[in-house]
């Protein structure tokens, strides 16, 4: 009686943790995520004119974004990373005089299951010679943006502030 | 430390604790029915164990129906203490012995008693609220910022903040407190919304016998601090009175760390007959004080100043074979913020609760409640007022207490409510006990809770609202091994702690959303070994280890409390002592193992000398010395902690 006690005991024990499984266990977790050009967003007293040339997230390329639009949708694995702009300044071609890299401010995040759109404007960037007011972009991000897109050239962090696009318009 | 070490240390502490194990202590049952007339004198005021799992303790009459020495009828009456449940997953602690403890407020103190149980803080005494606020509870990985995941019962009544959902940890004092019942995992069915991690459940303190008690104690240390507390409990005829103030000042060990603290308190109980009784509960606190900011960039102007008041009141019906309890409350609070920030919250309710032992292996209880939820925020530099819709939540609930075997307890209950978004809202739990032995006992459960969306997150743009949101849900499942004997007090838990539909926020202004998306699951153990009744020392370790994933925000993967306590009798006085530590790894700033912060390594010392009663008061002087080590660890990033402080202090009692 006693052994078939505990037997039985052990049984409900046991059902109470592997209840305690439920659906969070997956083993492939994927969010769904698109990146808008915000910088003309109308709630801001500024809107620089940044096209997003080359963009990605999380691993994931999302490609050129012009000022309003948004790209298309793309599957990512979940988790937490800046995403990663070489953007033109007032240059919807992108040329590389024009461009610089920029990185959003925080490091965004998606969870499983998401969809989100991830929305880049004045507050939500950082850059190498930002104008006033936008932070400077950390070294690790700036790093990444130099290896993910080599063909641009741009300066190292040390001397970021050389880019062509930060030097001074010549009058 | 590793996990795997850290689990084979706690179960090396088990086998320890069955080391020490003395024979078998019998139980202290009662048979009534062969008991001598001697014997049954005995009984009156006797704590006793009965079959029946439950509640809390209750009134019997008892008619014993033959002596051994003689065949008269004799009646005793008296209080039955039910034993704690075998499937129970609680800590219970006594006012007492948290008001006894080092630490500087009363959730620091109860994260002190168990490993699973963890708690911010910022310097000496004051939590604060909004920016920079501490005394964030988490209870086996849920919990935290803001606390709204943890629920606050202060004598039968929820108490949190009704805009933001979070209690105020600064609002309660141990000096007020009877004990304090942690429900580790939740409980949703009994107490509803924001139940998900765990419930703390305060009892206040009444007179048990008839007289008067006043206990005066004063209290003075470093960053001139200064605390008094005062209570008075006097019971005569039918009436029972409590009346109590406690307040704490002090100026912190930097700029914008100290505060004050005023709690006030009246509560009355009156006996209409003998089966009926009438109690009314109120309290005011007032909680002032800044966040200091980083050391970095400190921000003592940044201040906070919080009034809140609270009231119940409700009878009791006692009849033959339960209670039935009916318990209306209000709680409203004023927080005004140094950047214009005003809100106003109320929230009150109604609970009807009927408890019935249908026999000796069964009883019942059910009841509903109607909660409500209300409150509006203005910005008092602009003078722009926001009324956001009121919450008003009905529900019913039911729990069943059996013991089918003679050493088997089960626990099952539900509660089905109507959420204003989600709609028709179903909870449930279900717990079992198992006493192998006199020492052994296993026990395990599982639980579904929820925490309704708050207002704030409903309503309120900050930076963004959002009107659909639904409650988040917690699936909450562990398993332990419990042994007791006359000197060893040790357990082992398991724990699983999983939540869904999280409500989370994402971006920043103007593009931020709120939504129900995320979920969590932390896997951890955690465990105890006490050794008492072994001479003046009484030793003590307890330990936990979690798995949060990514919810690493002040979270930590491993938490070690040890300490000793020293207890010698003397002619004239009884000496305590305690030397208490804790040891905190796996700390971070943020989620995602972001901003790692230094392991919390500190020592606390308390003295205290308890002069024997004279002419009906006791003296006890005591100190406190904090963090003697004086070293230089943080709860949170850049918040500091003091280094060595001391407090000192006088207890007064008179009966």
């Amino acid at each position: 009686m006693k052994i078939k006690s505990i037997l039985l005991f052990t049984v409900i024990m046991s059902s109470f943790l592997f209840a305690g499984c439920d659906e969070d266990d997956k083993s492939e977790a994927k969010a769904l995520v698109s990146i808008k050009n915000d910088f003309n967003n109308p709630e801001m007293t500024y809107q620089p004119p940044w096209t997003i040339c080359k963009s990605s997230y999380l691993g994931q390329e999302f490609g050129k974004i012009s000022i309003g639009e948004t790209s298309p949708e793309f599957e990512v694995t979940p988790g937490l990373d800046y995403v990663l702009m070489v953007a033109a300044w007032e240059d919807p071609d992108c040329n590389p005089e024009n461009c610089l890299p920029i990185a959003t401010k925080l490091e965004e995040e998606v969870v499983d299951g998401q969809q989100r759109v991830i929305a880049i404007n004045m507050p939500n960037h950082q850059g190498s010679c930002p104008p006033e007011g936008v932070a400077p972009i950390p070294e690790e991000a700036y790093n990444r943006i130099l290896a993910l897109w080599p063909e641009y050239d741009f300066e190292p962090y040390e001397t970021r502030t050389e880019n062509i696009e930060c030097l001074p318009d010549e009058e | 430390m590793n996990k795997t070490a850290a689990t084979i240390f706690l179960l090396i502490i088990l086998a320890v604790g069955n080391v020490f194990s003395n024979p078998p202590v019998p139980p202290k049952s009662v048979k009534s029915e062969k008991a001598t007339g001697e014997k049954i004198k005995s009984l009156e005021n006797t704590k006793v164990s009965t079959s029946a799992p439950s509640v809390d303790e209750h009134k019997i009459r008892k008619k014993a129906s033959k002596a051994s020495a003689g065949s008269e009828n004799i009646t005793v009456t008296g209080k039955i203490k039910r034993s704690k449940p075998a499937a129970a997953d609680t800590l219970e602690v006594k006012g007492r012995k948290l008001r006894e403890k080092p630490s500087a407020t009363f959730v620091e103190a109860l994260a002190s008693e168990s490993a699973d149980i963890h708690v911010t803080s910022r310097g000496t005494g004051i939590h604060g609220v909004a920016s920079g606020s501490t005394g964030g509870i988490y209870i086996r990985g849920l919990g935290g910022f803001p606390n709204s995941q943890i629920l606050m019962v202060e004598d039968g009544v929820p108490d949190y903040q009704g805009i933001f959902g979070h209690p105020i940890p600064d609002a309660y004092s141990s000096h007020l407190i009877d004990s304090v019942t942690v429900i580790k995992g939740g409980d949703s069915v009994l107490y509803g919304t924001n139940a998900m991690g765990g419930v703390i459940v305060i009892k206040s303190r009444w007179l048990k016998v008839p007289g008067l008690e006043v206990i005066a104690d004063v209290q003075s240390g470093t960053f001139e601090t200064i605390g008094y507390n005062l209570s008075g409990l006097l019971r005569r005829g039918p009436w029972n009175f409590a009346v109590f103030a406690s307040q704490l000042e002090t100026q912190g060990h930097r700029p914008g760390s100290g505060g004050s603290r005023l709690i006030l308190g009246f509560a009355a109980r009156r006996c209409l007959g003998d089966n009926t009784e009438l109690m009314l509960r109120t309290k005011a606190v007032h909680i002032d004080g800044a966040d200091p900011g980083p050391v970095t960039h400190p921000t003592p102007d940044k201040w906070f100043d919080v009034w809140r008041f609270s009231g119940s009141f409700g009878p009791v019906f006692h009849f033959r074979k339960g209670t039935i309890q009916l318990v209306s409350w209000i709680n409203t609070g004023i927080h005004k913020l140094y950047d214009g920030f005003h809100s106003v919250d109320t929230l009150a309710g109604i609970t009807g609760k009927i408890e019935y032992n249908i026999n000796s292996k069964l009883l019942f209880t059910t009841g509903a409640t109607g909660e409500f939820v209300d409150g509006f925020v203005e910005n008092l530099i602009d003078g722009e007022k926001t009324y956001p819709p009121s919450a008003f939540t009905p529900s019913v609930f039911g729990q069943l207490e059996l013991k089918p075997l003679k050493k088997l307890e089960l626990t099952t209950g539900a509660r089905f409510l109507l959420d204003t978004t989600e709609g028709p809202v179903f909870l449930y739990k279900a717990a079992a006990g198992y006493r192998l032995n006199r020492n052994f006992r296993l026990r395990g459960g599982i639980t579904r809770n929820f925490r309704q969306p708050t207002i704030r997150e409903l309503y309120l743009p900050w930076p963004v609202a959002n009107p659909d949101l639904k409650p988040e849900f917690s699936l909450n499942s562990s398993a332990g091994i419990h042994f007791e004997s006359a000197h060893v007090d040790s357990h082992i838990t398991v724990f699983r702690t999983t939540a869904r539909n999280l409500i989370r926020y994402f971006g920043s202004w103007p593009t931020a959303e709120v939504v129900n998306i995320d979920s969590y699951k932390v896997d951890g153990i955690e465990g105890a070994l006490k050794l008492k009744n072994l001479g003046p020392f009484s030793p003590f370790i307890m330990a936990s280890v979690q798995d949060v994933g990514r919810y690493t925000k002040q979270n930590p993967d491993e938490k070690l409390i040890f300490g000793v306590d020293f207890k010698l009798p003397l002619k004239s006085m009884t000496v305590l002592s305690t030397l208490s530590g804790q040891f905190v790894r796996g700390l971070y700033m943020n989620n995602y193992s972001r901003d790692p912060m230094d392991d919390v390594f500190f020592l606390d010392f308390t003295l205290r000398l308890r002069l024997k009663e004279r002419a009906g008061y006791r003296i006890e002087p005591y100190l406190n010395v904090r963090n003697i080590t004086d070293n230089r660890y943080a709860w949170v990033l850049n918040y500091t902690m003091p280094g060595i402080n001391i407090l000192a202090g006088l207890k007064m009692e008179l009966k």
